[in-house]
């Protein structure tokens, strides 16, 4: 702005005189300077002296229609002289917002509807959610048993393609895991029962735990790390591709075509990726067993007498049951998936999260069910 | 008048693949220019080029005298404040209401105050019809308002170029053509100069006052369209005017 001069001799009428550019560096330094001296005079009339602005931009066509919206709310008058044709059509282009226009009241009134309208949709999107859930759950319960029911129904392709993925992929961080497991708890139980003199018995508490808790447990977190995530997010970004559209477009049902073979090949996949798990910490457990002087031969006889059948089929029943719970949710996160950019990360994210808190309560209910059955 | 934007010698090469070969042309201050072709002909390559996301293999694109190809930093930004994008998809961002998508250059660029921001958000919007749409995520509105609003945003420095790509594709003719007189109306009265890559015919014939046609990463001709679909004895031209095919 070359100069702008302000006529405040009566408070009543005040006149705005722009000469030279009103763009978008100028504005930012009188936009304050004229508002608050609108604000300041509250005038019956405001009138813009344009006979000598050369250049008005967007900005500059804001701060006019900012004052003569703060004019109109108040009911008084405002008018430009002088605007030069092109400014003027510009000015024309903009509808003044009945928004812009509400008084403090209605400001206020709103806030508090537009806080009730908040949490009305949030109640109801939490209920959508539940119903979306008992809708998936009840469709992958019904097509898993129809599935199993007939087998040769099954996508083979889709199944073996999951399998390799979730299996042989995933077996050198399951062993590895395995190992460190098996030898941390080795040495973690060294020093207390060496206390006692009774550090054979290391086999049977890492055995033992191995088996029925840290095993099952462990392999279930991997898979939720490695495998739901990466249903979560295949399935997702289908869903953003349209990819699930167009199946239900075809009439085929995503949850049948995508989750049972994914769900189905996780359950399968689980148990086994259990054993190595236990194998593998118990070598990590034979190598401190044998630092500490114990014989090979001794070590796999204490667990012998300590692990018993039950514990290994107690421990196998539980990690095909967090397999299916893991596949099932990362699978649900996919089918959830939003739209914009960050949509397939947040799927993901949830579907880690879900499956590792829906592990634990499962865990819970499998050690209160097997403390009642004696397993 | 000196051109708005100058291309000279732009060749574009992906690998040993000539994308764009040796072209060059003007574009004159205020004017709504058209880059017309096939698909593959190198439009977006050339609109990418223009905008300063790729560079050239040789060549030089100046706007306003300035050469984007070889601008330092600051230059470029300099440089990049004088245009705005639209692109095909809109590109709006998701996570933004579309008030915040178009107040963000602002936010970002100026020292306005916010409640100045907010109102030039507000009058953009206005500008392209969604005046009342701006509390609304881009996810809930249509394919001919998130392009709407993608101009309101690429228009919120008040640039004097405005780059649009592809903006009747997939829209349907009554929105198309909402479109095309919005386009009018902002270069009629705020003098934009518009540089939009296009294949939809009916579109240049009503808007265009100048066109180039690629083929093969060549100008295969250039001027007025309806003088070219009427007098040019070009063989593509005629091909592409009047969808034929050999």
């Amino acid at each position: 702005m070359d100069q702008f001069r302000v006529k405040e001799d009566n408070p009543k009428h005040l006149e705005f005189q722009f000469q030279g550019r009103l763009d978008i560096q100028s504005v930012p330094k009188l936009w304050r300077r004229c508002t608050s001296l609108q604000s300041k005079y509250n005038p019956k009339l405001i009138t813009i002296l344009a006979d000598h602005l050369d250049y008005c931009d967007g900005a500059g066509i804001a701060l006019l229609l900012a004052l003569k919206q703060e004019q109109i709310k108040n009911k008084h008058q405002f008018q430009i002289q002088g605007l030069k044709p092109q400014f003027q059509q510009l000015m024309d282009l903009i509808s003044v917002s009945p928004a812009s226009s509400l008084s403090k009241e209605e400001v206020a009134e709103s806030a508090q509807r537009r806080l009730t309208i908040s949490i009305g949709k949030l109640a109801l999107n939490t209920l959508r959610e539940i119903r979306n859930d008992i809708i998936f759950l009840g469709s992958l319960t019904f097509h898993l048993i129809a599935t199993l029911a007939h087998p040769q129904k099954i996508r083979w392709k889709d199944f073996w393609a999951v399998l390799d993925e979730t299996g042989p992929n995933a077996l050198p961080i399951i062993c590895l895991v395995g190992f460190l497991m098996g030898l941390i708890s080795a040495f973690q139980a060294a020093i207390p029962l060496g206390e006692f003199g009774t550090q054979i018995y290391i086999a049977n508490l890492v055995g033992i735990s191995l088996v029925r808790e840290l095993a099952p447990l462990m392999t279930a977190v991997l898979l939720a790390g490695r495998t739901a995530s990466a249903f979560a997010a295949e399935i997702g970004t289908m869903k953003i591709n349209q990819e699930i559209d167009a199946l239900t477009t075809l009439g085929l049902d995503a949850v049948k075509f995508l989750t049972v073979p994914k769900v189905i090949a996780a359950t399968i996949i689980a148990p086994i990726l259990n054993i190595f798990l236990i194998i593998f910490g118990l070598i990590g457990c034979g190598i401190v067993m044998k630092m500490l002087g114990f014989n090979l031969n001794i070590y796999l006889e204490q667990l012998k007498s300590a692990i018993e059948l039950g514990d290994f089929i107690g421990g196998l029943i539980k990690v095909c049951v967090f397999g299916l719970l893991v596949a099932g949710v990362g699978c649900l996160e996919g089918l959830k998936t939003k739209t914009g950019a960050s949509a397939v990360g947040n799927s993901t994210t949830r579907a880690v999260v879900n499956s590792i808190i829906v592990i634990i309560i499962a865990d819970g209910i499998f050690a209160g069910l097997y403390y009642v059955l004696g397993v | 008048m000196p051109p708005i934007i100058e291309v000279k010698n732009l060749t574009v090469k992906y690998d040993t693949r000539i994308i764009l070969d040796d072209m060059s042309f003007t574009v004159n201050s205020g004017e709504i220019f058209i880059v017309l072709g096939g698909s593959g002909s190198g439009k977006t390559t050339l609109l990418n080029q223009m905008i300063g996301l790729e560079k050239p293999y040789k060549g030089q694109i100046t706007i306003e005298g300035d050469n984007i190809v070889t601008a330092a930093f600051e230059k470029r930004l300099r440089i990049l404040r004088k245009i705005g994008v639209m692109y095909q998809s809109g590109a709006l961002f998701g996570s933004m209401t579309l008030l915040e998508n178009v107040a963000l250059p602002l936010e970002e660029l100026t020292d306005l105050p916010q409640e100045a921001i907010l109102a030039i958000a507000h009058n953009k919007l206005s500008m392209v019809g969604l005046g009342e749409f701006g509390n609304y995520m881009p996810a809930e509105i249509s394919g001919g308002m998130k392009k709407r609003s993608a101009i309101a945003r690429a228009m919120a420095l008040d640039p004097k170029i405005l780059f649009l790509d592809e903006p009747s594709a997939g829209l349907d003719p009554i929105t198309s053509a909402q479109l095309d007189q919005l386009i009018l109306n902002l270069s009629q009265v705020l003098g934009i100069t518009f540089v939009i890559v296009s294949h939809e015919l009916s579109s240049i014939f009503a808007i265009a006052d100048r066109i180039i046609m690629l083929h093969h990463g060549k100008i295969e001709a250039q001027g007025d369209p309806r003088i070219l679909r009427d007098k040019s004895k070009n063989a593509f031209v005629q091909q592409f005017f009047h969808r034929k095919f050999e």
